[in-house]
């Protein structure tokens, strides 16, 4: 099944790992990813944080695009492009004034509006559809055994409520996948604890401190790895563990996936990570 | 307060969310703009989720951004994040010669934070592992080919909008 998909600007960057292990582990499930043409960036936290109309306009001409082109579900793999992309397709389905009247711009700018037919989605909530997870099981040839995670949701992925695809407060679905593939996952109370990402750069004192709060939680809770489902919390929890004595890898839950299904390439996205995964898992014989 | 309580930047914070929201109700404008708080905010909505009364405190603080640059109060000690809010979306507009528009770009980006603030140091090493590794494109996505332009005009309304 063709499924539209907007890797968002880290996805073809800093997160160049999560595209492969993305498009990898979802050929092995049957699906094939087709990427959104000409997309552009969702605007981020910056967008929303200093202009209404950029808040909405710049998600919405995305979904535009994906109506054009015939899309029926969009898969966004970064949990801020899913969920601004998910609140401007919300808020357009409510009809506020604001979203009628991005809307009403973008059919001049573009020659279309948004008419609210995109199920705009996840790739933790597909793969844990029925029809895919029940293929999931049937994948792993190389267990996890003895790989010690803690999954971490940080906060865009299951808030606000009309984000959600899991429980706002306890989410599970990273933790019952996880456990599918074969790992010990360990319970911790920080799974959706912000990790502070969009303070990396401005304000990198304040990020430090979050990010030791977090590893050393999980490191308290007996995990030797995190994993995440969000190009932006690796990204900060990779880069931004100062302090920490022994520092932990971070994962893509889809990477850790591609690893249980033994797939070739896996290794070729263990060497771009930051913080070097590759011992870990030659010790428990995963790679 | 089980909003405040949640906040994962609250120990930074100069006042908790709820106490933000009793100033507006007191009209207390030049102590919300002082505070440091909606500049902490990073918008994880867990106080969002928790407001038993329905408020997004986060989407509040946003607000709070907006009128602060709109009424250029915004002090010296918060100006780095409007900064980087700033070249972020700059970023997406492309630029002269190599272009861009449309999407984000980490090294033209990351450069012209460093140029403004003057921190040239910081992150160079991450900045050398990032590009090694192949997660830091030198130039930047040059996307829109078909439909050149339309960001653009997006940022040329909400400028319009802005005016008003």
């Amino acid at each position: 099944m063709k499924l539209g998909y907007y890797p968002g600007c880290s996805l073809h960057s800093t997160a160049a790992e999560y595209n492969m292990a993305t498009e990898a582990v979802f050929n092995a499930l049957g699906l094939e990813l087709d990427e959104l043409p000409e997309w552009n960036c969702c605007g981020a936290t910056a967008g929303h944080s200093t202009d209404k109309f950029l808040a909405l306009a710049l998600p919405l001409r995305n979904l535009v695009i994906a109506e054009a082109e015939q899309q029926k579900e969009l898969v966004l793999p970064c949990a801020a492009c899913y969920n601004l992309v998910k609140g401007a397709d919300h808020y357009c389905r409510e009809g506020t004034p604001e979203a009628r009247d991005a809307n009403e711009e973008l059919k001049s700018i573009m020659g279309s509006a948004y008419n609210g037919t995109v199920h705009v989605t996840h790739p933790l909530e597909v793969i844990m559809r029925k029809e895919y997870i029940s293929k999931v099981g049937a994948q792993v040839k190389k267990p996890l055994s003895g790989l010690k995670l803690a999954p971490y949701y940080g906060c865009l992925l299951t808030r606000p409520t009309y984000v959600a695809f899991d429980d706002v407060e306890q989410p599970q679905a990273m933790d019952q996948l996880m456990k599918l593939a074969g790992a010990d996952v360990k319970r911790w109370s920080y799974k959706t604890d912000c990790c502070g990402g969009s303070l990396t750069v401005p304000r990198t004192d304040v990020v430090y401190e979050i990010t030791k709060n977090l590893v050393t939680a999980a490191q308290r809770a007996g995990a030797d790895a995190i994993v995440t489902a969000c190009p932006l919390c690796q990204m900060t929890l990779e880069t931004r563990q100062k302090e920490i004595q022994k520092p932990i890898p971070v994962f893509f839950f889809t990477e850790l996936l591609g690893i249980s299904f033994a797939h070739p390439e896996a290794k070729k996205w263990m060497k771009k990570h930051i913080i070097n995964p590759i011992p870990l898992l030659t010790s428990l014989q995963l790679l | 307060m089980k909003c405040a309580g949640g906040c994962p930047i609250n120990f930074v914070m100069e006042h908790n969310n709820y106490e933000i929201l009793r100033m507006i109700q007191l009209g207390e404008k030049d102590k919300v703009y002082q505070s440091n708080t909606p500049w902490l905010c990073v918008g994880c909505k867990t106080c969002a989720v928790r407001c038993p009364n329905g408020i997004d405190t986060s989407k509040v603080m946003d607000t709070i951004k907006m009128e602060t640059i709109a009424e250029n109060k915004i002090p010296a000690s918060h100006y780095n994040v409007k900064l980087f809010y700033e070249l972020f979306l700059d970023s997406m507009k492309g630029f002269p010669v190599i272009g861009g528009e449309g999407r984000g770009y980490e090294l033209g980006l990351m450069g012209l934070y460093k140029l403004c603030t003057g921190t040239y140091l910081a992150d160079m090493n991450l900045g050398k592992e990032m590009t090694k590794r192949g997660k830091m494109p030198f130039l930047p996505h040059n996307a829109l080919k078909r439909r050149k332009g339309e960001v653009k005009k997006i940022f040329q309304r909400a400028k319009e909008k802005k005016a008003r």
